[in-house]
């Protein structure tokens, strides 16, 4: 396993998290120190065994056995059912075991005792046909109850778009005009074993999900390239995200807090490392941090409904300034290398034909990725991100591309070359010209899941 | 089921050891890695494809040789003779059972995938997508015309079913020992099977050329060729083995008694008859 | 690791077939044997090495997950262990042996010379070692193996590389296998029975493989059509799996599932059979309820196509959908629980020793039930929402295959290894092996049920701290369950090549039952050649 480290993470939105092969060095002797003390540590866990098995405190979730503490009615009524069952599965068990094991005991030939000879009872045979099927009866019954309720998303009080990319969660707030990425925080190097592990290693992100307690949330789940399913344990839901298709669940969480999941369905390399975070506020919390993030994207109440899009000619090096900072950010580091020479099956950028020709094609590679291959569409990212970071990836090393694209030329391949209907430009809606406009994020990751990968192979 | 006892008196017979079945475990395993080899684009992979498949028709001709000859020395007993039917059969319900996969794929398709995704439920990803049957689908945007049923599809169920019809008629002629009047209705039914395959080449050519439909038009396409493809391979192979046994009946093989492989074949084609008329139904007139 | 049974002692009557009987020696005569004992035994060695190459898949999965943290494997590797273990263990080492069992025993039990189609049961082998080759060297193309876990879900399995295919291809060819297989196995059942032996006189072991070998007839030409259809939206543009035209992801999960839920009773019910031969004996009394059981086991058939939708309640099928399969999901536990209640009759008021391979029963008998019952917890649609893609599920099925199948299947070779051999194992070793496997199963498996629980998912190298106790200790089980593996092979090797000392008499076990046990041990090249009469 000669791979670098960071061919394997997208370099998230620290710049420290990006690595060169010096780290990986660092790491295998790093590893090769910590290999002696593994066998320790387990003996000194083995110890908590030992000592206080089930104690409560910080330790208790270490050894957890059993559902996490729900958080939703649904999900204690989940939490309720699986013990149900599992109480009668092991009166079941005791009984049918207590029988073969006083059998054993009994029956012995070394104890002398002679075989019998019977070999059939319709009797019996009924009686231990008929009574599993009526515990089966009483089973389904508490069940069918909990399935309907956890399907019945009717009269939700406010609805999430829920979307699985190949490695993170985007959120569409659709009533609320905006929406955002949610990627792994953890850091690299805690991944890695160079740093001490936080509290919440791999079960953080950048951006949570954020809903107010008491209210009925509709998720609308969906996936942009393959399989990934959205999971909170905590409130009962897991829902697959199926690209191309939209499928519902719901929920509403009794208490505020921040609850943490898992993508749980298998996604590519990264499948564990797509958690989910889900941040219950108050209403007022929720309220405050509503305004706030409206603000944040210029969606005022006074916001245009209309699509805005960015017509302003950057120059070069405003782009190429930008655009280093999205190399980084949206993780092209972690394949092509800061180097630009790629790394394995990750082509190099750098001397790159395709990067050194016209834009039209790199504009498509970038919208659309490549199938097939570990080169992912781009198209959540704005038509500024995009235009920069084709410029910078043109200009870095020792690639010199003159055929410089602008944000529209991105905003017009999306839409088939032309400007969508109804659309104002940036100009004439004075949106200022640093941050990409909400406006086209929102139409962006709604367009989203219509990918690449929907497209016929060739 | 031919069940309760006494099925099994008298020798059985059990073949000499083989190097048949070896030489198709390499014919394919290296079809295997031709088929890989030239589907990823390499070089090599059409060649050794090709190998593959020659070391397979190889040993066909050798295996199938084998079992010729002890036939045709009697050393098949009533007992073996009655063990060829049953494999015959399960083998023909496997092919069922294969079929039923793209059956299974059509119907969930035409009557859950398509509706759903015109569904409300979808409308937020497909906003423009109707549902209607035909489809490609709600992204892939190349309209094409589904294939008629009552041009050559018509005419192609009429040649399969008079095919059926000629080959009971060899049939019953072998089973009064008229040997030529046997190759002859079954000479016909081979001549029905290849002008059935050469107008499925033709409906073919004039989908992709005419009509616009082709294995990438969407679901459509897809099931559409997948079934009918799969279908003429079979109508491929029962020609193959009628023709087999023609060749078998001209040297002189079969008689009124002995004729499991004339049957085996016969069964075969029926099968390959009945599938033809579901897809008739479901993918050409649905 | 099998003796070699000695070919020409045999002293019966050549009939006209056998008169030139030149076998080949040497390799080619494994190559080119028409025998059932060769190829039952060829079956079984592939079966180990193949349980071997999984295990060793299985551990390097362990070692990753030993702590959080990315230690071992990357992940691309760790996802391509996964498949290649899952896959591995159930094409190539659980149904092969159960296959072998069924060559080497169908035959004798039934008073057949050999199975019905001698020639295509060599093939039906042979084609093993080519799939074997491509799914093992798929790890060495460009983009590893196949990496989307061993139910090959697009369209992630439409987005990897080259090992897809060769992944796919193996399938078919495994596939192809296991049909011929299945049609030999049927038709000697159906055709080759020792006059006066009614299907309702067979042991057990027979019905249960004649009832697999329909499974499997049934079920993997869908599979085959499944990967085909894989195989052309990867590369001929077609969209059966692709919303884009018109096709559906899920359509994949329904068919793949139309066969993996069958499968899943292709590997419990030839487990059930040996169970059924082996308690009998030790119990010193026969079979209780022997037609509930037949009937048992058809129901569980059956009811094995109508459920396959409990793999996919989290996918959002329509509420009826969910109802239904939960429903008839619950029911096979019904069927299942009276095969259970009749081996504990069976047992009862029986004369019961407690050798290796009613150990080994019993301990199947404990565990593969507690895995019945994860299963049941799991067809709940609303429990299985919190336990889907977690490592419940793989406990539960762990459970079931291991302790179960697999389990049986250690059963079966001390069953009938003295057949075989002419040897006795010692039983002291076997001893050793059972309650080491025992308890290192558990150690492995029992706390990935916590696992599951406390929100775990499966497929993931690394995981956050609060699951590194269970974890630990379930790697260390892992790696202490491959050692007594390890065990395994030396004492079926010292009984195998005589080291053991102990010859075996024709029938070794006292309270044995059945035809076999009226051949020499081992049993003779040949056998059966006249068929002997049943009552
Ligand atoms: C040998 C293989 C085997 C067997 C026999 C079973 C048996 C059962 N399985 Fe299992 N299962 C698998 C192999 C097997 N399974 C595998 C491999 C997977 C995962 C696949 C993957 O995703 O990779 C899986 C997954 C799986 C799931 C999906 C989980 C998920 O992914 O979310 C479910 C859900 O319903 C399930 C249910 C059951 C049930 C109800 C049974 C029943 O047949 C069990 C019946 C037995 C009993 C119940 C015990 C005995 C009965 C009694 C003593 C009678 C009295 C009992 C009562 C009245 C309760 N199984
Ligand atoms: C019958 C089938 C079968 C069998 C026998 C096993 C056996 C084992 N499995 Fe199994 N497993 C599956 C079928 C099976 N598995 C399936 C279908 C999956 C799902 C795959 C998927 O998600 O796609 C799975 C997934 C799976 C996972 C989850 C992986 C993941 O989700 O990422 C894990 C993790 O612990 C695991 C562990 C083990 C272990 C420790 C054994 C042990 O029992 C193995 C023991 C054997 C050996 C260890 C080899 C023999 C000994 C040696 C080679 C000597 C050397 C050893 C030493 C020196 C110690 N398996
Ligand atoms: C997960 C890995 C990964 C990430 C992240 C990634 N790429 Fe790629 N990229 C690839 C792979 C693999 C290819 C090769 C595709 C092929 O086989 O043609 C590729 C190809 C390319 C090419 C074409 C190179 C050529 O010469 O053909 C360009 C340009 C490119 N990527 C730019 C980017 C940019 C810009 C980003 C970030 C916005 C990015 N990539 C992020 C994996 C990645
Ligand atoms: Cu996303 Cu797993
Ligand atoms: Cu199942």
């Amino acid at each position: 396993m000669n791979a670098t480290a960071h061919q394997y993470f997208r370099a998230s939105a620290r710049a420290a998290h990006s690595f060169s092969w010096d780290h990986v060095k660092f790491e295998q002797q790093h590893m090769k120190a910590r290999a002696s003390t593994i066998y320790g540590r387990f003996l000194s866990r083995l110890g908590v065994v030992a000592g206080a098995p089930l104690a409560a405190g910080p330790a208790a979730a270490d050894w957890a056995i059993n559902l996490q503490q729900p958080n939703s009615a649904v999900a204690q009524q989940m939490y309720d059912l699986h013990i149900l069952i599992t109480i009668i599965c092991a009166v079941i068990f005791c009984g049918v075991f207590g029988v073969m094991f006083y059998s054993l005991y009994a029956h012995r030939k070394s104890k002398g005792h002679k075989a019998a000879n019977f070999h059939e009872s319709t009797t019996v045979e009924v009686i231990w046909t008929v009574i599993p099927f009526l515990i089966l009866l009483g089973m389904a019954f508490p069940a069918t109850k909990a399935v309907l309720d956890m399907r019945d998303s009717s009269a939700p009080e406010m609805t999430v778009k829920v979307t699985g990319y190949q490695w993170k969660w985007g959120y569409d707030y659709i009533h609320e005009g905006f929406g955002f990425m949610s990627t792994l925080s953890t850091p690299l190097a805690q991944i890695m074993g160079q740093e001490a592990k936080g509290e919440n290693y791999l079960l953080e992100v950048d951006n949570p999900m954020v809903v107010p307690v008491g209210t009925k949330v509709r998720v609308l789940v969906t996936a942009n390239d393959v399989l990934h399913a959205w999971w909170v344990p905590a409130l009962g839901v897991k829902q697959d995200a199926i690209p191309g298709f939209v499928r519902d669940a719901w929920f509403r969480a009794d208490r505020p807090g921040i609850y943490r999941g898992n993508c749980a369905e298998l996604c590519g390399k990264e499948h564990g490392y797509m958690p989910i975070v889900v941040e219950v506020k108050t209403k007022a919390d929720y309220d405050k941090w509503l305004a706030a993030e409206k603000e944040k994207r210029g969606l005022g109440k006074a916001a245009a409904a209309a699509t805005v899009i960015d017509d302003k000619v950057y120059t070069k090096e405003e782009l190429v300034a930008h655009g280093e900072q999205v190399y980084q950010s949206a993780g092209c580091v972690g394949c092509h290398q800061a180097n630009g020479k790629g790394a394995g099956s990750f082509p190099a950028l750098d001397g790159s034909k395709l990067v050194n020709g016209p834009k039209d094609p790199v504009i498509a590679l970038l919208l659309n990725g490549k199938p097939g291959t570990a080169m992912a569409s781009f198209k959540h990212l704005s038509d500024k991100d995009l235009a920069a970071v084709k410029a910078y990836i043109g200009a870095s090393w020792s690639n010199k591309v003159t055929d410089l694209a602008q944000p529209i030329d991105f905003t017009k391949a999306r839409n088939g070359g032309q400007l969508p209907a109804g659309a104002q430009t940036s100009a004439a809606s004075g949106s200022s010209s640093g941050a990409a406009p909400a406006a086209t994020a929102e139409a962006n990751s709604e367009g989203a899941p219509r990918q690449a990968l929907f497209r016929p192979r060739q | 089921m031919a069940s309760s006892s006494n099925t099994n008196s008298g020798h059985y017979f059990v073949p000499q050891p083989s190097h048949w079945p070896i030489v198709g475990s390499i014919a394919l395993l290296t079809s295997a890695f031709g088929a890989v080899g030239t589907m990823n684009h390499f070089g090599w992979g059409l060649p050794v494809l090709l190998s593959g498949l020659g070391i397979l028709v190889f040993m066909m001709f050798g295996w199938f040789g084998s079992v010729i000859k002890e036939s045709e020395g009697r050393l098949y007993g009533a007992n073996v003779d009655r063990s060829f039917r049953w494999s015959m059969s399960w083998f023909i319900f496997s092919e069922v059972m294969f079929f039923a996969a793209f059956f299974g794929a059509l119907g969930l398709a035409r009557l859950h995938v398509v509706p759903d995704l015109a569904s409300i439920d979808n409308k937020l990803l497909w906003p423009e997508f109707a549902g209607t049957w035909p489809t490609t689908g709600p992204y892939i945007d190349s309209p094409f015309t589904p294939m008629g049923a009552w041009g050559i599809p018509a005419i192609n169920t009429a040649l399969l079913l008079t095919s059926g019809v000629t080959l009971t008629i060899a049939h019953h002629a072998l089973l009064k020992n008229e040997r030529s009047k046997t190759i002859t209705w079954l000479a016909a039914t081979i001549v029905l099977g290849l002008v059935f395959l050469g107008l499925q080449v033709y409906e073919y050519i004039h989908a992709y050329s005419d009509l616009n439909l082709k294995l990438t038009s969407g679901i459509f396409g897809s099931t559409f060729f997948m079934l009918t493809g799969f279908h003429g391979f079979h109508v491929t192979v029962g020609a193959i083995m009628l023709a087999v046994v023609m060749l078998r009946l001209m040297r002189g093989h079969f008689d009124a008694k002995h004729h499991f492989a004339f049957e085996a074949a016969a069964w075969y084609w029926h099968f390959v008859d009945v599938v033809w008329l579901g897809l008739f139904v479901v993918v050409y007139m649905m | 690791m099998a003796s070699v049974p000695h070919d020409h002692t045999h002293g019966h009557g050549h009939d006209a077939a056998h008169d030139h009987d030149h076998h080949p020696t040497g390799i080619m005569r494994w190559v080119t044997t028409t025998n059932h004992k060769d190829i039952g035994t060829m079956y079984m060695l592939f079966s180990f090495v193949m349980f071997i190459a999984g295990g060793i898949m299985a551990l390097g999965i362990r070692a990753e997950l030993f702590q959080p943290g990315l230690q071992v494997v990357r992940p691309e590797l760790f996802n391509q262990l996964t498949t290649l273990h899952g896959i591995v263990m159930i094409f190539g080492a659980i149904m092969p042996a159960f296959v072998g069992f069924a060559n080497w025993m169908l035959p004798l039990q039934l008073g057949a010379p050999d199975m019905a189609f001698a020639r295509m049961n060599n093939w039906s082998f042979w084609l093993l070692p080519p799939a074997a080759i491509l799914l093992i060297s798929s790890f060495f193309v460009p983009g590893g193996a196949a990496a989307g876990g061993w139910t090959l879900y697009p369209p992630l399995s439409i987005q990897s590389g080259i090992g897809m295919d060769m992944m796919i291809f193996a399938v078919h060819i495994m596939g192809a296998s296991s049909i011929m297989g299945s049609i030999n196995i049927i038709t000697t059942i159906l055709n080759m029975r020792a006059p006066g032996m009614t299907l309702m006189k067979m042991p057990m072991f027979a019905w249960t493989w004649l009832i697999t070998a329909f499974l499997l007839i049934a079920t993997m030409p869908v599979l085959a059509g499944a990967v085909t259809m894989l195989l052309t939206d990867r590369h001929f543009g077609t969209t059966f799996f692709n919303a884009a035209g018109g096709g559906d992801p899920v359509m994949f999960q329904h068919i793949f599932w139309f066969f993996g839920h069958p499968e899943v009773y292709i590997i419990a019910l030839p487990a059930f059979g040996v169970v059924s031969q082996i308690i009998p004996a030790f119990s010193r009394k026969p079979l209780f309820g022997y037609a509930s059981m037949v009937y048992a086991t058809a129901s569980i058939a059956i009811l094995s196509f109508i459920v396959w939708a409990h793999h996919m309640y989290t996918t959002g099928l329509p509420v009826a959908g969910q109802l239904y399969f939960m429903y008839a999901t619950m029911l096979i536990a019904v069927p299942t629980g009276v095969k259970v209640f009749n081996w504990l009759a069976t047992m009862w008021r029986g004369s019961i020793t407690l050798e290796t391979p009613m150990l080994f029963c019993l301990g199947f008998l404990f565990l593969f039930t507690m895995g019945g019952f994860t299963g049941l917890v799991l067809s709940l649609t609303p429990v299985d929402i919190q336990l889907h893609d977690t490592y419940y599920v793989v406990a539960h099925f762990h459970y079931v295959m291991v302790a179960g199948a697999l389990f049986s299947a250690f059963a079966a070779v001390y069953y009938w290894g003295p057949k075989w051999t002419g040897w006795m194992y010692e039983e002291k070793l076997g001893k050793i092996h059972f309650w080491w496997s025992l308890i290192a199963f558990n150690v492995t498996f029992f706390p990935q049920h916590f696992l599951g629980l406390a929100g775990m998912p499966r497929r993931i190298p690394d995981y956050n701290q609060q699951f590194e106790n269970w974890n630990m200790i379930s790697s260390v089980g892992a790696f202490a369950f491959g050692l007594a593996q390890v065990f395994f092979i030396w004492v079926v090797w010292r009984m195998a090549t005589g080291k053991s000392g102990i010859r075996a008499a024709a029938k070794p076990w006292d309270g044995a039952e059945g035809l076999e046990w009226t051949v020499p041990s081992p049993a003779p090249y040949h056998t059966f050649e006249t068929p002997p009469v049943v009552k």
